[in-house]
């Protein structure tokens, strides 16, 4: 937590679940993510992490209520990564003008906004991208292109960062530039809340970790939560040893009693 | 502080929006429906009057369109006589295929004082009833209704057995079991409605 006030919100989820069709998605998630924290979110595929964060981005149907406290007078701005954007390999597109498409109002054919330029040439210097502004996005390796997407989150300055897997393709110098921007943004007191399959990444640089697979597996400090069991448990996708114990203790507690 | 609810993403709201224009169409529409309706009054039927469209049969509706034809024609003549009428091939007057088929109506040509009128006995009640065609008098366009005096005046009797009348006062061919018929032009023309 950081010393300062934090200028980023509280999220707070409470009693939210999500129905698409006949599968339940989210279960009745509630937990809450302090203001100026790194919030990571974890648990297996399919788990529902990329539907909570649609959630909070108000792209999905939920019940329930999820609410944001900002410290201020009105509502700041969220930035959101995206897991992964599909480019056609020969798109003429290139670093500047997916900046300037996600970025500026102004069309993106109609060249860099003046006012937005020199932020975006911050942004990508930030990511280790200033020489590559005129590459094309589709000569990018994977790791670069995750780059491109952590950098468009910084312009404007961002007051909640939402992370979707930022480092599943980031090679060493990406993870490095990754954790130069967590650090930076926990000492503007900027919310991150942040889905992660890294749970060494997590246990260095997360304040606090939700495990979610449909429904809250558990909610707490890194250290303490990410057990091998719990971990066990979260990735499993069979019932832990000790529910199939239990299970089989209810079934056949003669037995289980002769054989202690 | 300031608290941001994250609304639901659904199609909620627009349908909320459609609706309400739904809604303020209806109402409007319905407004302007409502102002602009006005009770189409029917003409009162006066009692003893026979209706040309529902009263008559198929023969009678012939013949009494047949005489409002000639009822034009007669007008600007001098009331010539029947004969006359029949010679210029002037329907009900010229006996033909139809006239028998209609009830092989014998017209006449009746004065009693100033009124002239045109008797059709019908041969067969079944067919048809007997027609009277009566002309208006002087007295009526004098007093100032040419309009209505240009009107026909078309009455009918089912009676068998039929004497022409003595008078052709209205009142008299009341009496005498004679009912005016009368063509309504109104929105029932359109609208079917059971008649009482």
């Amino acid at each position: 937590m950081t010393s300062f006030s934090a200028t980023g919100p509280a999220l707070a989820f409470d009693a939210v679940s999500l129905t698409l069709g006949r599968t339940d998605i989210l279960q009745n998630v509630s937990f809450a993510v302090a203001p100026g924290s790194v919030h990571a979110l974890v648990g297996p595929n399919g788990g529902g992490k990329t539907s909570l964060v649609r959630t909070l981005l108000g792209q999905t149907p939920h019940n329930g209520t999820l609410s944001l406290r900002w410290p201020g007078s009105e509502a700041g701005v969220i930035a959101y990564v995206p897991q992964a954007l599909d480019f056609d390999r020969g798109l003429p597109m290139t670093v500047d003008d997916v900046m300037a498409a996600m970025t500026q109002r102004r069309p993106a054919f109609l060249g860099l906004s003046p006012r937005r330029a020199r932020e975006i040439g911050e942004a990508l210097a930030r990511v280790g991208l200033k020489d590559k502004r005129r590459r094309r996005m589709g000569a990018l390796s994977g790791g670069e292109r995750q780059r491109v997407l952590l950098a468009q989150a910084l312009i404007p300055r961002p007051d909640l960062v939402v992370l979707d897997e930022p480092m599943s393709a980031l090679d060493e110098p990406g993870a490095r530039i990754f954790a130069d921007l967590l650090a930076s943004w926990r000492a503007s007191g900027t919310t991150v809340l942040w889905i992660e399959h890294d749970l060494a990444a997590v246990t260095r640089w997360a304040d606090r970790v939700t495990g979610l697979n449909r429904h809250i597996l558990f909610d707490g400090r890194p250290a303490d939560m990410l057990t091998p069991e719990r971990l066990l448990g979260l990735f499993s996708s069979q019932a832990a040893p000790a529910a199939a114990v239990k299970a089989a203790r209810d079934l056949y507690p003669d037995l289980l009693e002769e054989v202690q | 502080m300031m608290e941001q609810v994250i609304r639901p993403a659904g199609a909620g709201h627009e349908t909320l929006w459609v609706g309400v224009l739904c809604a303020a169409i209806l109402a409007t529409s319905g407004t302007v429906i409502a102002l602009r309706t006005h009770t189409v009054s029917e003409a009162v039927q006066q009692t003893g009057v026979l209706d040309a469209r529902r009263d008559l049969n198929a023969a009678e509706q012939g013949l009494f369109a047949d005489l409002r034809v000639a009822h034009d024609e007669i007008a600007g003549e001098n009331s010539p006589d029947v004969a006359a009428l029949a010679e210029a091939g002037l329907l009900p007057f010229a006996p033909d295929a139809t006239s028998v088929r209609r009830g092989g109506h014998a017209w006449q040509r009746l004065q009693r004082g100033q009124d002239i009128a045109y008797l059709g006995t019908s041969t067969d009640a079944k067919l048809a009833g007997s027609m009277l065609l009566r002309l208006a008098g002087e007295s009526h366009a004098a007093h100032g209704h040419a309009q209505e005096a240009r009107e026909p005046e078309i009455w009918l009797s089912r009676s068998a057995s039929l004497a022409p009348p003595a008078s052709l006062e209205p009142a008299a061919l009341t009496t005498a079991g004679w009912r005016k018929v009368a063509a309504r032009f109104d929105a029932g023309v359109t609208r079917q409605k059971t008649h009482p």
